[in-house]
């Protein structure tokens, strides 16, 4: 990666209570200091996905050890390269992301402009790639893996008939339906703008929060408009990477989803599983209105 | 851009959907001034629609992802409004969604209307 003017921001990680800095006389990413530096607790996606909301313009460095390093390249929150192990691009970043246990450290670039973007995919589809060969390549077990994963997620989702809200009902119904389709659903309150349920991948309420604020666009927008038009019931985004973006909109909440929508097709959604979320929601609810469960009209 | 297959392309929509369609406009991204329209548009909407465009495109900065071919919004009452963005234009369609299935308009009317689209852009 060509570089340019950029002045080095160490990163401080706090590890069980512990925090260390570094001595600039040290040379860095030298083994000695790289050896006190402590290990991110993170999953290098989860930082990836910080970086990229925050629009930083920055170089992340990974290492998985002394001898295994690799660096991520954003320019204002956009992936822009990677390197590691004589890996590059997209290649690269896909490795990196399966590292775990790493060492990070962030280097803040004041003038990006002499970068060369190298990696067109976005951010998610590279994550998502990742997670798939990590699958495959871990078999049986990655899927297994995955699965209790999820279900520490979701830890508070339970069975019906014990008491389970029917906002989580609601979405165990999408999730089971959509299996590996679905990135991310969540259930909001609109007046308050609060998260009530949500399922979401690599952990992270990103995309609930991002649902909100795009109905909240709307509404601005359709407050302005002269003919006095109103939002209805929801709104769908086709999205690049084959994804797509769905909001419905019901008693002053919202369910949001995001999806693949190679792997599962919208008129499945629309025609199937929304209506039996619709049905789970009235089936364990107090007779509040529920998610349409017509959007086709 | 080809204004004639632009035209062409509003020409093609009144006819795949006849009284279905409400309104349809074309407009420029850069300044939401309109390029062609039919008989009942209203022009204050198409500008406000490239407005919510943009404020999509932000929104969605956030998770990253990007917006792609287009995205449908379901309006109170009887309209649904269908948005095509392309380059430096942006196709507003409002249909009345009693007589336009969504699943109608999103999987025959969609795919062929982007093409008409996009080569009259290109052109």
């Amino acid at each position: 990666m060509e570089g340019a003017a950029r002045r080095e921001l160490r990163l401080i990680v706090h590890n069980d209570g512990s925090s260390e800095t570094q001595s600039h006389v040290e040379k860095q990413g030298s083994k000695e200091e790289l050896q006190r530096w402590p290990i991110c607790g993170l999953p290098v996606a989860s930082f990836l996905q910080v970086i990229a909301m925050d629009q930083q313009t920055c170089i992340l460095e990974v290492y998985r050890d002394a001898d295994r390093q690799g660096r991520f390249c954003f320019v204002q929150g956009a992936l822009y390269d990677a390197a590691c192990d004589g890996l590059e691009a997209e290649d690269a970043a896909m490795e990196m992301v399966s590292w775990e246990n790493v060492r990070l450290n962030i280097r803040r670039i004041v003038d990006a402009g002499g970068f060369t973007r190298k990696i067109e995919k976005s951010l998610m589809s590279i994550l998502m790639e990742s997670s798939r060969r990590c699958d495959e390549a871990a078999g049986g077990q990655g899927a297994e893996a995955a699965e209790e994963a999820e279900a520490d997620a979701d830890a508070e989702m339970e069975a019906p008939g014990r008491g389970e809200d029917r906002f989580k009902q609601c979405l165990r119904v999408v999730r089971e339906d959509m299996g590996d389709a679905l990135l991310s659903a969540s259930i909001a309150d609109l007046h308050g703008g609060t998260v009530l349920a949500s399922h979401h991948d690599r952990k992270t309420l990103g995309t609930a929060q991002l649902f909100i604020q795009l109905t909240e666009s709307l509404r601005s927008a359709f407050g302005r408009d002269p003919e006095q038009k109103g939002l209805g019931s929801h709104y769908i985004m086709n999205l690049r990477d084959g994804l797509t973006l769905m909001v419905l909109l019901f008693d002053g909440h919202q369910l949001g989803m995001l999806f693949d929508s190679a792997k599962c097709s919208l008129g499945l959604v629309l025609n199937a599983i929304v209506p039996k979320a619709a049905r789970t929601f009235e089936a364990g609810g107090d007779g509040a209105v529920p998610p349409r469960g017509d959007p086709s009209g | 851009m080809n204004i004639q297959k632009l035209n062409g392309c509003l020409e093609g929509l009144k006819k795949d959907l006849g009284d279905g369609l409400l309104a349809s406009s074309i407009v420029s991204t850069e300044d939401g001034q309109v390029l062609v329209a039919t008989e009942r548009s209203n022009t204050a909407g198409a500008t406000l629609l490239n407005e919510i465009t943009a404020s999509i495109r932000e929104g969605l900065k956030t998770y990253p992802v990007e917006l792609g071919q287009y995205y449908y919004i379901d309006v109170a009452g009887n309209m649904g409004i269908l948005a095509i963005p392309f380059g430096d234009y942006q196709w507003a369609i409002v249909v009345n969604k009693k007589q336009v299935k969504l699943g109608l308009l999103l999987n025959i009317v969609l795919p062929s209307i982007i093409n008409a689209f996009e080569d009259a852009v290109v052109s």
